[in-house]
C-alpha cells in the first residue's frame, strides 16, 4: 500500500490534522447553530399557524352538536328533556380524543347533559357571568381557559332565543401534544441534517484540503529518497497544484532522459548497460505511474448515498405492497404483504458471499458499478409496479444490486485499512450504513407523504446514480492494490467450507454475531414497540424510542473505534459489550415502564456501538490467515450472511418467550441468553488460545 | 481561487445545503401536518353528516327520498366558507343532493370519481384524496343490512391550504436566506483567523517554489521565513536528487560514447 511506505516525512506535518480538526469544528458550531435556530423558528411558525387550525376542529365538532341540539328542540321537545342526548354527548368525546367533555346547560347555567362526570368546578364555571355572556355572542362561540380544559362555548338557540349552552372541552394538552410531536420531528430533521453535514464536511475536507497536503508530503519523501517512479497528478492552481506540477516536471524530464540514454545505451549492452540499470533501480526510473493513494474516505460518500437511495423506501414499503396487493394462492394478506421484504432480506443473504468473491476477484469498483445495474433497474421496476408479483421480483434485483454494492465498499475499506487501524475502517463503514438508514427512512417517510411512494422509488434511483458515479470517481481501481490474489482456487462454496474450518471465526459468528442480531431484532424490532404499546405509549412515542438506537450508535462510533484502537484487544470489547446488552435487559426489565425500556435500548445501543466495528475488525484479524486464502471480502460477506440467520431467529425466539412468559420475563430470560452467549465466548476463546499458536489472535487479542 | 476564498465556498456550500435540506423537510412536514389537520376536520362533518343520513335510512326511508338532506347539507356548507360543495350520491354514482353546481340526477364528475378508483380496493368508508385546487373527503353510507347504499362527498377549496404554507414557506425562506448569509460570514470570518496557518504554509509553498526555479534548487539569498526556507530545503532536496540521478544518467551516457568510440 502506498500509505505503508510513506515514513517520518508526514509524521512532521500537523498541519492536516489541525485543519480537519479546525473546519470540523467551525462547521459544527455553525452548523449547529443555525440549524438550531431554523429549528426554533419553524417551530414557532408551525405553532401559531396550526393552533387556530386544531381549535378548529373542535369548533365543527361543537356546531355540529348544536346543530343536533337545536333541530330536536325546534321539533317542539322541551329542552330539559330531550331523550338520548346524554349518549349521544357521551359518543362523541368518545370518537375524538382531543374532546375532554361536551355539555349542555340552560340559561341560568345548570347543567342539563354531559358526556361524562364534570368537576364541581367546571360547573361552577357554567353559571359564571363569563359563560352565561357568551350566549348573547355570535355563533361561532367564544373559548375560555379553565382549569379543566380549554373550553369552547357555543349559544343553542330555538327561533332566534337563547336557549342555554352547549360547552366542549378541549384537552388542554392536545394541543401541546401535537405540537410535540412536531418538535420531535423537528429534532429527527435537524438530526438528518447534522449526519448529512457531517458526511459531507469529511469528504470535503479530506478530498480537498488534507488528502492532497498529506499526498503532496509524501511524493515530496518519496523524491527526496530518490524514488521518481510515481507522479502526483494534481489540477488544482493552487500551491499544492503548483509544487505537484513542479515534482511531475522534474520527474518526467528524468524518466525521459532515461529513457533516450536508456534506448543507446541497453543497444551498446556491456558495463555501461549494466550502471544504467543500477541507476534505473535505484530512482525507480523506466516506468512511471500516477500515485494513487486509497482512503477509507473514498467509499463513504458513495456508499451513504447509496444506503441513503435504498432506505428511502423503508418507511413505507408495507403501505405501498398494500396498495399494489392482489390475493396471492395459499398466502394470507399479511404474509403477502412482508413477501417482498422477505425476498429483499432473503436475496442479500444469498448473494453476499457470492459478491464478495466477485469484488476479491474483480475489484469494488468494479463490483460497485456492476452492482447499480440490477439495484437502479430494481428501483424503477418498483415505481412502475402494478402487482405483487413484479414488486417482489423488483425488490430482488435490488437485494442483489444492494448486496453488491455494499459488499465492495466493505471490501474496499478492508482492503485500505492497516491492522492498527481496522476498527477504525469498520466504524466508518458501520456508521456510514446506520445514519444513512436514519437519514433515508426519516426524509423518505416525508417525501412519500409528498410525491407519493412512486416517485421517491424513481429519486432513490437518481441517487443511486449519482452514488455510482461517485465511486467511479472517488474509489481507486487498481488492480495490483486493492484486488487480493486468492490463494485457494475453486468454488465460493469451497472457499466458505475453507473458513468455517476456523474454529476462532465460527465462535464470533454464533457466540457473538448472532446473539447481537437476535437482541436486535428479537428484542428492539419486535419486542419495543408491542411492549410499548401494551404500556400505553403511542406509535410516535414507539418510534422515538426506538431512534435512539442508532443516534447511540452514530454518536458512540468515533469513541467506539478510538477506545478499539487505544486498547487493541477486540476480544475484551467483545465479549463485555455483547454481555453488556444482555445485563441491560436483565436489570431493567422488571421497571415495566416506558423509562425501563428507554434504559434498555439506551444500554443495548451503547453495548452494540462499541461492538459491531470491532467485531468486524476482530473477524479480520483471526482470519488473517483464510482472507490470504479465500479473499478478504469473501470472508466479510460470510459474516454478513452469517448475521441474517441472528436477525431471523430474533423475532422468532423473542416470540416464542413472549408466548410463554409475557414481556418482562422475556426480556429478562432473552438478555440472560445474550449475556451468556458473551460468557461462553469468552470460554471459547479462552482455551483456544491455549491450545493455539496462531499468531496475531494472540498477540493482540489477549485470547 | 486561494485556499481560504475555497474553504469559505465549500463552508458555505455545506451550510447551504444543510439548511436548504432543513428548510425543505420542515416546508414538507409543514404541508402534511396542515393537510392531515385539515382533512380530519372534513372528516367530522362528513362523519356528522352520515349518521345523521345513516339514522333515516336505518329507519327504512330510501336515501332519495330524505327531505331534510338539503337543509342538513347547506348547514354544513355554511359551517366553513372554504367548502365548495357537499354531494350526496347513490351506489351508481348518480348525484342526489347538492349544494354546489352539480344538479342533481346528474353522474358523480370524473375527476372525483377517479380519485376514489384507487380507493376502491382499500375497502375503505373514509377516504380522503386532494388535487392541486382541492381536498375531497369522503364516506360510504350504509344501510341497516351493512350494504353500501351511497356516500357523501365533501369538496373543500385549498386556496387558504395554498396561502397559509406559502405563508410558512416565504418565512422559512427568508430565515434561511438570513441564517445562510451570517452563518457564511462566521464561516469567512472563522477561516480567516483560524487557518492562517494553512493560508500561510500555502504562500510559503509559492514562495519556496519560486526560489527553487530561480535559482534551481541551489542556495542563494537568506529567506526570513522559517517555512519558506524550510519547503526550499525540501524541494531543494528533491532538485538536488535529481540533477544527482541526472548526473548519473550523463555519465553512464558518456561511457557507453566512449566505450562506442
Amino acid at each position: 500500500m502506498a500509505n505503508e511506505n510513506v515514513p517520518a516525512f508526514v509524521a512532521e506535518s500537523r498541519l492536516t490534522p489541525m485543519v480537519r480538526r479546525r473546519l470540523f469544528a467551525l462547521i459544527t458550531i455553525v452548523l449547529v447553530a443555525s440549524s438550531l435556530f431554523l429549528s426554533w423558528q419553524s417551530l414557532t411558525l408551525f405553532e401559531s399557524s396550526l393552533t387556530p387550525e386544531l381549535n378548529k376542529k373542535a369548533e365543527v365538532i361543537g356546531l355540529s352538536a348544536v346543530g343536533d341540539v337545536e333541530r330536536a328542540v325546534g321539533l317542539g321537545i322541551p329542552f330539559a328533556e330531550l331523550n338520548g342526548v346524554g349518549p349521544y354527548l357521551s359518543e362523541i368525546g368518545k370518537t375524538y380524543p382531543e374532546i375532554e367533555y361536551v355539555a349542555v346547560t340552560d340559561v341560568a347555567g345548570k347543567l342539563l347533559y354531559s358526556s361524562s362526570e364534570l368537576s364541581a368546578q367546571t360547573m361552577a364555571f357554567f353559571k359564571t357571568s363569563a359563560a352565561l355572556d357568551i350566549m348573547s355572542g355570535p355563533a361561532s362561540g367564544r373559548s375560555l381557559e379553565i382549569a379543566a380544559a380549554h373550553n369552547l362555548a357555543l349559544p343553542l338557540k330555538n327561533d332566534g332565543k337563547a336557549i342555554g349552552l352547549l360547552h366542549v372541552g378541549i384537552d388542554k394538552q392536545f394541543v401541546q401534544r401535537q405540537l410535540n410531536d412536531i418538535f420531535f420531528d423537528l429534532v429527527i430533521i435537524l438530526i438528518v441534517g447534522l449526519l448529512v453535514a457531517i458526511e459531507i464536511t469529511l469528504v470535503l475536507v479530506t478530498f480537498y484540503v488534507t488528502a492532497p497536503l498529506e499526498r503532496l508530503d509524501r511524493v515530496l519523501a518519496l523524491y527526496t529518497r530518490g524514488n521518481f517512479s510515481q507522479i502526483l497528478v494534481h489540477k488544482s492552481h493552487d500551491a499544492v497544484g503548483s509544487v505537484a506540477g513542479f515534482l511531475e516536471e522534474c520527474a518526467r524530464k528524468l524518466n525521459e532522459r532515461y529513457e533516450r540514454v536508456a534506448a543507446s545505451v541497453r543497444a551498446a549492452g556491456g558495463a555501461p548497460a549494466a550502471r544504467l540499470e543500477d541507476i534505473r533501480s535505484r530512482y525507480g526510473l523506466g516506468k512511471l505511474s500516477k500515485y494513487f493513494e486509497g482512503s477509507i474516505v473514498d467509499a463513504r460518500i458513495p456508499l451513504f448515498i447509496f444506503s441513503f437511495a435504498e432506505e428511502l423506501q423503508k418507511s413505507f414499503l408495507p403501505l405501498f405492497v398494500k396498495e399494489v396487493y392482489e390475493p396471492v394462492p395459499y398466502l394470507t394478506e399479511e404474509v403477502a404483504i412482508g413477501l417482498p421484504i422477505a425476498f429483499f432480506m432473503g436475496i442479500i443473504a444469498l448473494a453476499t458471499p457470492f459478491a464478495g468473491g466477485w469484488a476479491d476477484k474483480y475489484g469494488s469498483r468494479r463490483i460497485f458499478v456492476i452492482g447499480l445495474i440490477p439495484a437502479v433497474a430494481g428501483y424503477i421496476g418498483c415505481a412502475a409496479a402494478t402487482t405483487i408479483y413484479e414488486l417482489v421480483a423488483w425488490r430482488s434485483a435490488t437485494a442483489l444490486g444492494y448486496a453488491m454494492i455494499t459488499i465492495s465498499c466493505q471490501g474496499y475499506i478492508a482492503a485500505i485499512v492497516t491492522r492498527e487501524n481496522r476498527a477504525k475502517g469498520m466504524a466508518v463503514f458501520v456508521g456510514v450504513l446506520m445514519s444513512a438508514s436514519m437519514c433515508g427512512t426519516a426524509i423518505g417517510g416525508i417525501l412519500a407523504d409528498r410525491i407519493g411512494y412512486r416517485l421517491v422509488f424513481v429519486l432513490a434511483a437518481v441517487f443511486a446514480l449519482v452514488a455510482g458515479a461517485i465511486a467511479y470517481r472517488m474509489l481507486v481501481a487498481d488492480g495490483d492494490t486493492i484486488v487480493t490474489k486468492t490463494k485457494q482456487k475453486g468454488g465460493v462454496f469451497r472457499k466458505l467450507g475453507a473458513v468455517f474450518a476456523n474454529m476462532r471465526f465460527v465462535a464470533i459468528v454464533f457466540l457473538a454475531a448472532i446473539p447481537a442480531k437476535i437482541i436486535l431484532t428479537g428484542f428492539l424490532y419486535f419486542i419495543v414497540p408491542l411492549y410499548l404499546f401494551s404500556l400505553g405509549s403511542s406509535t410516535a412515542e414507539t418510534g422515538r424510542i426506538m431512534m435512539i438506537y442508532p443516534v447511540i450508535v452514530i454518536a458512540l462510533g468515533p469513541a467506539a473505534s478510538w477506545a478499539a484502537d487505544r486498547l487493541g484487544n477486540m476480544m475484551w470489547m467483545l465479549v463485555v459489550g455483547c454481555f453488556a446488552s444482555g445485563m441491560g435487559l436483565v436489570f431493567f426489565n422488571d421497571w415495566a415502564s416506558v423509562w425501563g425500556v428507554v434504559l434498555m435500548v439506551i444500554v443495548m445501543g451503547s453495548a452494540h456501538a462499541f461492538t459491531k466495528a470491532p467485531q468486524i475488525a476482530f473477524v479480520m484479524e483471526v482470519c488473517e490467515a483464510d482472507m490470504e486464502k479465500v479473499g478478504r471480502t469473501t470472508v466479510l460477506g460470510l459474516l454478513r450472511t452469517m448475521e441474517r440467520i441472528g436477525s431471523v431467529l430474533g423475532p422468532i425466539i423473542a416470540a416464542t418467550l413472549v408466548g410463554i412468559f409475557g414481556y418482562e420475563q422475556a426480556i429478562m430470560y432473552m438478555g440472560l441468553i445474550i449475556s451468556g452467549s458473551a460468557v461462553l465466548f469468552l470460554v471459547v476463546f479462552v482455551l483456544t488460545a491455549r491450545g493455539s499458536a496462531d499468531g496475531p489472535a494472540e498477540g493482540k487479542s489477549g485470547g | 481561487m486561494n485556499i481560504t476564498t475555497k474553504m469559505t465556498v465549500y463552508t458555505t456550500c455545506i451550510l447551504a445545503m444543510v439548511l436548504g435540506l432543513l428548510l425543505t423537510m420542515n416546508y414538507f412536514k409543514y404541508g402534511n401536518i396542515l393537510t392531515e389537520v385539515t382533512t380530519s376536520r372534513l372528516a367530522v362533518i362528513n362523519k356528522n353528516l352520515e349518521f345523521s343520513l345513516s339514522r333515516a335510512t336505518n329507519l327504512g326511508l330510501a336515501l332519495e327520498e330524505l327531505q331534510f338532506a338539503d337543509a342538513m347539507l347547506m348547514r354544513a356548507k355554511e359551517s366553513d366558507p372554504a367548502i365548495r360543495e357537499i354531494l350526496v350520491f347513490d351506489n351508481t354514482g348518480k348525484v342526489l343532493f347538492s349544494t354546489g353546481g352539480t344538479a342533481p340526477d346528474s353522474r358523480m364528475e370524473n375527476s372525483v370519481v377517479s380519485l376514489l378508483e384507487p380507493l376502491k380496493k382499500k375497502d375503505a368508508t373514509e377516504w380522503v384524496a386532494h388535487t392541486d385546487e382541492q381536498f375531497v373527503a369522503g364516506i360510504t353510507l350504509y344501510n341497516s343490512f351493512d350494504r353500501s347504499i351511497g356516500g357523501v362527498v365533501l369538496r373543500y377549496d385549498r386556496a387558504n391550504y395554498h396561502a397559509l404554507v406559502g405563508g410558512i414557506l416565504q418565512n422559512l425562506v427568508f430565515i434561511t436566506a438570513v441564517l445562510l448569509g451570517v452563518s457564511g460570514l462566521v464561516a469567512l470570518v472563522g477561516i480567516s483567523f483560524g487557518f492562517r496557518e494553512l493560508r500561510h504554509t500555502y504562500s510559503a509553498m509559492q514562495a519556496a517554489l519560486a526560489k527553487v526555479r530561480e535559482s534551481g534548487g541551489t542556495d542563494g539569498d537568506v529567506i526570513e521565513d522559517q517555512e519558506v526556507e524550510d519547503f526550499k530545503t525540501k524541494l531543494g532536496s528533491v532538485t538536488r536528487t535529481m540533477d544527482e540521478a541526472m548526473t548519473q544518467i550523463e555519465v553512464s551516457a558518456a561511457t557507453s560514447d566512449s566505450t562506442k568510440a
